[in-house]
């Protein structure tokens, strides 16, 4: 069979993109746990789950680089993919870490920040998944690379958009200095998603404009 | 016969060099395997030096009036060349040691026997194999790189593509390394009355000829391949195929008029080709000099030595 290794690795980064989808879907669904019943064991299993979908996108992610050492794909190709996931990986491995973050420092959100927390945990995960669909493209389309990119801008900025307000509503509540600054964090650590879903679609768009003259 | 040995050692040092020429990009970026590019190398150098090899046999055969004994001290001489200039870190060039060599000879046996009509011949070819090989180049390479985005890739597909005509174009290189090189290798022994009394002996010493190159790619093709090929690697692998295409072309043309040429100088004149039609306006002055310096000096060099172990041998 001719080009096995090739195809298995277009094979294989559709199935780490399924792998990083169902951490950003837990991610999202986790939140939504969380929202409506509290720190519960029903959120536990939510962060134990984001664990193993982020687990297997890293097993998946190391094998296609096995793949690519092993010599397929030409060089420059190989040195993109290679970047590219590394950029991926770092979407998968937030959304597991600050669902395990909420958990494991039993952060309470106060019940007035609740919405607001909503919009931006779909607007992150919005991001994450626009950002797989992006990818997917590069493998069927690479002309298509730029407009599905763009929609993980827009969701970039409609998270930091409800980032601001959320920050700016934490500052102005009754709550003490070191509740506020905790608080700030995990919204920030929340909105870090989609900064990285960004940061990962502007070296795709790079790798797409590379292969279209 | 025995005095076919210093052709034989001279093919084994061609060999070795210029595989990298036609495999090294592949092989130093891990797109095509080390075994199998010496592999196809080897094969396809002997049918193209058995195939193709015949007008060059007949060119540097027919340039000057040999005896088997001053054939044996051209071969010789032409190789100690080659390795005392790529020792001195000198632009060198196979085919330019070895018609230095057989005119040096040529005037120490007989300066009225030898044919100035085919040395100009051949003097013209070297000119033309890297300016043929930049205009080749800076034609194919937007012109296949329109043809290459008509088809609109994958990432994936791409380079399952550039990998696989790499290979094809690398295999065609090496064909036409045969059937061009192998005059260098043997031609010297045409006329010579070597192999005299066998039928065909032009594609017999084509085969000795391109034995001889398959055997020093064999032996020594890894390292050059790596070390030459990484050069060629940081071009990219599209550009990378157009330099290993025009390179293949230009010299295969040349075995069909039936000069030796060199495959460094076409492979330098096809970079120059891509620079130019990617934008570059400027060419570097020590790259001009270098491939000159190839023109004039190596011959002269090989030339000189030739006429003198002739006169104190």
């Amino acid at each position: 069979m001719f080009f096995r290794k090739e195809r298995q690795i277009e094979r294989d980064i559709g199935r780490y993109l399924g792998h990083m989808e169902q951490c950003l879907a837990t991610f999202e669904a986790g939140f939504a746990a969380y929202l409506e019943e509290g720190l519960t064991p029903a959120f536990d299993r939510f962060v134990k789950t984001a664990h193993v979908h982020e687990h297997a996108a890293d097993e998946k992610r190391r094998e296609i680089e096995e793949t690519m050492y092993a010599k397929a794909l030409i060089p420059e190709s190989r040195g993109d993919i290679m970047e590219l996931l590394e950029a991926l990986d770092l979407v998968a491995n937030q959304a597991e870490g600050v669902l395990d973050q909420v958990w494991t420092e039993q952060v309470r959100i106060p019940p007035e920040l609740h919405a607001d927390l909503k919009v931006l945990v779909a607007a992150n995960a919005e991001a994450g998944r626009a950002l797989a669909g992006a990818v997917r493209e590069l493998f069927r389309n690479v002309r298509a690379v730029p407009e599905a990119a763009a929609g993980v801008y827009t969701k970039e900025r409609e998270g930091d958009h409800v980032e601001r307000i959320l920050v700016k509503a934490v500052f102005r509540s009754p709550a003490d200095t070191g509740t506020k600054l905790h608080l700030r964090d995990v919204i920030s650590e929340i909105g870090a998603v989609s900064d990285f879903a960004e940061n990962a679609a502007d070296r795709l768009r790079i790798i797409a404009v590379k292969r279209v003259s | 016969m025995y005095e076919l040995a210093g052709g034989i050692v001279l093919g084994g040092a061609l060999g070795a060099n210029d595989a990298a020429n036609v495999f090294g990009t592949a092989v130093a970026s891990h797109m095509v395997r080390l075994r199998r590019a010496v592999a196809i190398t080897a094969v396809l150098v002997v049918a193209g030096a058995v195939l193709g090899g015949a007008p060059g046999i007949r060119t540097l055969g027919g340039m000057t009036d040999q005896t088997a004994w001053s054939a044996m001290v051209v071969s010789v001489v032409a190789g100690l060349t080659v390795l005392g200039m790529t020792a001195l870190r000198l632009p060198v060039s196979t085919s330019q040691a070895v018609v230095g060599a057989i005119l040096g000879m040529g005037l120490y046996i007989d300066p009225a026997g030898v044919r100035w009509a085919a040395l100009g011949k051949v003097v013209a070819c070297w000119v033309g194999t890297p300016v043929g090989a930049a205009v080749f180049a800076a034609t194919a390479y937007p012109t296949l790189g329109w043809a290459l985005d008509r088809l609109r890739l994958n990432i994936v597909w791409r380079s399952i593509v550039l990998r696989s005509s790499l290979l094809a174009a690398g295999a065609y290189g090496a064909y036409a390394l045969g059937a061009n090189n192998v005059a260098n290798v043997t031609g010297v022994f045409y006329g010579t009355g070597v192999l005299d009394g066998l039928h065909g002996r032009q594609y017999l010493l084509a085969l000795v000829g391109g034995l001889a190159i398959a055997g020093g790619v064999v032996a020594f093709g890894k390292a050059v391949m790596f070390t030459v090929g990484r050069d060629l690697v940081k071009l990219g692998a599209f550009a990378a195929l157009v330099a290993v295409l025009a390179e293949a072309v230009t010299v295969h043309v040349y075995s069909f008029v039936g000069v030796p040429v060199s495959t460094s100088q076409a492979v330098v004149g096809a970079v120059l080709g891509i620079g130019l039609s990617r934008g570059a306006r400027t060419v570097h002055a020590r790259v001009l000099l270098r491939i000159v310096a190839g023109w004039l000096a190596t011959p002269a060099v090989a030339g000189a030595i030739c006429y003198a172990a002739a006169a104190v041998l």
